[in-house]
């Protein structure tokens, strides 16, 4: 029982970091009806802007984190202005052009960092060293409990904005009927540009919260923006909500197939939970089928 | 009561006559969405294509024109740039005048420490080498120590009357399919004369069809198959020779003589990673073990790159193992050690290790894993005094013979080396001595060179050298085991001190591994009597606990086994 105890609490602060940007992906499927696949990357950046601001230049860790939210919110905005923006409007389910322009990025991303900074990993200590002078609670560090309380905290945040600010009901609107929106008198443009920008703050600081988990490096971000993507449909894709449960199944399930399966089975269990997840239903945990009218 | 009529629509809300750029956008956005109702997802004209050409060539030319800017603000050179794996050609001096020579290594994710060791050491190799030929007899003191002032005052360059070496670097991505296409693109498009392993040991089994149709010429620096009986005479792989201290050998050494006989631990558990490091070494551990009458208490496995490996190590607890082997690269070694710490589980001392609760087991790991530098590095505090590995007495930068050497490579990289550097660097050399004893690259006759070709200490203390039966160029009496040293001695009764590099030479706090020779003591006097007698044990170089004052003893003391840590 302990064991499984701790293995759920560890897939949960796991999951944490899978919410973030699994909201991240849900945002911008909203407004846009894409997916962006460097936005494992753009939490790369922010990770290499923590460690630079806060371990090379040794500035406070709140600094630091703000540093990468900043520029990890500005590389989203990149994101979208060079491999979104140039295709004009168009349907995203019929011009496909959009997966080859993020993934492209993505790989741009990944291939610059290395180039650019090296292919060295890197460690980032984090300021969560202990927690009422212990430094692990039933064997999990402190610094995975903030990961945990990071992401359900974020996602809990965004889902009153969303539910309840005007700002919310536009970006509602927008994922709704874009045109109408717009008529409405909504800046659909913006209503995007906000969805990048945030998705990229929230890479930002989901790059703070793994740095110290897995070593900084130009490729962390792909195999995490890989989980996180399954973790945003196994969720429902577009729903803030779906992202939360979502990143903290993918987390759990993982977890649980390292304690009673064999340790390397657990990315591919993953996969098998999105595939029996999505044959059972189809639109995700929380998604809800969308209805367009013809 | 008719309809009223409409107001008129203001005329600042009617396109104007010369629309702007806007509108323009809307009507592009317009046409586009029409478009692809008719099937057209490409409304481009050709006006509007040769003005976008137009804009892309400009572009385009700008980013070269920019491209050596950005990078020298980066502190590198586009030069320097141009022969990143997976690009182009590292050398500087192509055409028929140049021999190319292969790498394959890991390049990038998890094990790029590999490839950043081998592009260090294979560089310095090649450029010195194109810069002063190949070391004269005057260049190496009557012990066999080289001089690097008479060496660097070499002015032909390069082999076979002035050839230069190109290396042809390429990314195995971890994956021997990529290893296998990137030696074929070696063969076909640049007609590699020698083949230079460097990253995961399953390149060496995939590509091995490949280089004996080829018949290329190729040297395992990093990578084992001698342990497998894969090597030469023992199998048709006559194309193969290795330079990487078996694992079979380090196994036996830091396990059998060390953990068990040395130490006195009885349960072993084990965790790898799932290439053949990880498979090889847990067959060889459980190989020795059996000789032992032992067998392993727990194994699990994780996939490289894993970073929560908690789950694995929550069941090995239960095994209560004194020792915990851990068989994987640098990184992945950190993360374990970082889950073991989470678990309140890090290596204190051998007392601790054998009560086994709680458990505190001594780590043993792989020497690409917790003999490198990176390990000790990424893994911090979770990185232990004692951690155990092996290695072969190899590069040893720290002594006096050798300190030139490590001035050039700092003075070439900015960095001091962190080991390991000196076997793709002698693989380089080995490469050209052999080109030149051949008298060309005729692969035949530069196997033979190989097979007969009189060791060397170029860039190691151990020459390397290789017969006609023999393919590996080490002997078991090189091998030395490997002990994370904390940059200050652990307190423990009887005391220890830190070798004496870390007094001469390392920075002050100096965290990474160092020699741990206790166990070998006999076989490396027998090798290396004047090197490693007169040099290492009486210059108090590498971990020497705990030392007792013995004049019956060759150098007046002898070093016993009370110490806790190692």
């Amino acid at each position: 029982m302990a064991r499984l105890l701790q293995s759920v609490i560890t897939g949960l602060t796991n999951g944490g970091v899978y919410v973030l940007i699994a909201l991240a992906f849900s945002i911008i499927y909203m407004t846009t009806r894409t997916i962006n696949f460097a936005q494992g990357e753009i939490l790369m950046v922010g990770s290499f802007i923590y460690f630079g601001t806060a371990v090379t230049l040794g500035l406070p860790w709140p600094v630091a984190l703000i540093m990468a939210a900043a520029g990890a919110m500005v590389t989203g905005l990149v994101v979208y202005l060079l491999a979104l923006a140039p295709l004009g409007k168009f349907d995203p389910n019929t011009n496909i052009g959009w997966i080859l322009t993020t993934l492209a990025m993505s790989l741009m991303l990944v291939e610059g960092f290395r180039i650019v900074v090296g292919e060295d990993q890197h460690r980032v200590p984090t300021p969560f060293r202990s927690v009422f002078g212990r430094t692990t609670i039933l064997d999990i560090e402190p610094k995975q409990y903030v990961v945990l309380i990071v992401g359900v905290g974020l996602a809990l945040g965004l889902e009153i904005l969303h539910d309840r600010t005007q700002l919310g009901r536009a970006l509602r609107a927008t994922a709704h009927d874009k045109a109408t929106a717009s008529l409405l008198g909504i800046n659909t443009t913006a209503m995007v540009l906000y969805s990048f920008g945030l998705a990229g703050v929230l890479a930002g600081i989901g790059g703070w919260l793994l740095g110290p988990l897995i070593f900084v490096s130009s490729n962390m971000g792909t195999l995490i923006g890989l989980k996180s993507f399954v973790a945003a449909v196994v969720g429902g894709i577009g729903s803030t909500r779906g992202a939360l449960v979502g990143g903290l199944t993918i987390g759990v399930v993982e977890q649980l197939a390292r304690a009673y399966g064999a340790g390397e089975w657990a990315e591919a269990a993953v996969f098998v939970a999105l595939i029996l997840i999505l044959v059972l239903r189809p639109t995700g945990i929380l998604g809800e089928a969308l209805i367009e009218k013809v | 009561m008719g309809e009223e009529p409409l107001d008129p629509i203001p005329s600042f809300e009617l396109p104007s006559t010369r629309p702007g750029a806007a509108w323009k956008r809307r009507r592009h956005d317009e046409e586009m969405e029409e478009r692809t109702e008719q099937g057209w997802d490409t409304p481009i004209n050709r006006r509007r294509f040769l003005d976008l050409a137009r804009k892309l060539g400009a572009g385009a030319a700008a980013s070269a024109w920019l491209y050596p800017a950005f990078l020298a603000s980066c502190g590198r050179t586009a030069l320097s740039r141009s022969g990143r794996p997976g690009f182009d050609v590292e050398g500087g001096a192509g055409g028929s005048a140049a021999i190319n020579i292969g790498v394959i290594s890991i390049y990038s994710g998890v094990g790029a420490f590999v490839g950043k060791l081998v592009d260090h050491g294979g560089d310095l190799a090649r450029e010195q080498i194109n810069r002063h030929g190949l070391p004269g007899a005057n260049a190496f003191t009557p012990e066999g120590f080289p001089r690097f002032d008479v060496y660097q005052a070499q002015t032909a360059g390069g082999i076979l009357g002035g050839k230069k070496i190109n290396l042809i670097k390429r990314d195995d991505n971890l994956s021997a399919q990529v290893a296998v296409s990137a030696v074929q693109e070696m063969i076909t498009r640049y007609d590699i004369k020698g083949l230079i392993f460097a990253g995961l040991y399953d390149d060496i089994y995939a590509c091995k069809k490949l280089v004996q149709q080829f018949n290329i010429p190729s040297i395992a620096a990093y990578g084992d198959l001698y342990s497998v009986g894969q090597l030469w005479p023992k199998t048709d792989y006559r194309q193969l020779f290795q330079m990487f201290p078996p694992d079979s050998w380090g196994i036996e050494l830091s396990l059998q003589e060390y953990a068990i006989r040395d130490r006195g631990y009885r349960r072993f558990a084990y965790l790898g990673d799932n290439t053949a490091v990880g498979a090889q070494g847990k067959r060889l551990i459980g190989e020795t073990l059996a000789r032992e009458g032992m067998d392993l208490s727990g194994a699990e496995q994780y996939n490289v790159g894993d970073v929560d490996m908690s789950a694995q190590l929550t069941r090995l607890r239960g095994t209560k193992s004194q020792v915990l082997l851990v068989w994987g690269i640098a990184g992945d070694t950190a993360h374990a050690l970082e889950n073991l710490k989470r678990l309140d589980a890090v290596y204190v001392d051998r007392p601790n290790a054998l009560r086994a609760s709680p458990w505190r087991p001594q780590i043993i790991g792989f020497e690409g894993g917790a003999a490198e530098r990176t390990f000790a590095i990424l893994a911090g505090d979770a990185a232990r005094t004692g951690t155990m590995s092996y290695w072969y007495l190899g590069g040893l930068g720290y002594i006096p013979q050798f300190r030139a050497g490590v001035d050039a490579f700092k003075k070439r990289f900015g960095v001091a080396p962190t080991g390991g550097e000196n076997n793709p660097a002698d693989a380089v050399f080995l490469f050209a001595k052999a080109f030149e004893e051949a008298k060309g690259t005729e692969p035949a006759r530069v196997i033979n060179a190989l097979e007969t070709m009189k060791g060397m200490n170029f860039s190691s203390i151990t020459p390397h050298s290789f017969t006609k039966d023999r393919h590996i160029s080490i002997e078991k009496d090189d091998m030395v085991g490997i002990t994370l040293e904390r940059g200050k001695a652990a307190r423990t009764s009887p005391p220890y001190e830190l070798g004496t590099e870390f007094r001469e030479f390392l920075a002050p706090g100096y965290i990474g591994p160092t020699q741990f020779t206790r166990f070998n003591m006999e076989g490396l006097l027998r090798k290396h009597p004047k090197l490693f007698g007169d040099i290492m044990l009486k210059g108090g170089y590498g971990t020497q606990c705990t030392k007792r004052p013995d004049p019956k003893s060759p150098y007046g003391f002898r070093l016993t086994n009370e110490c806790k840590i190692h």
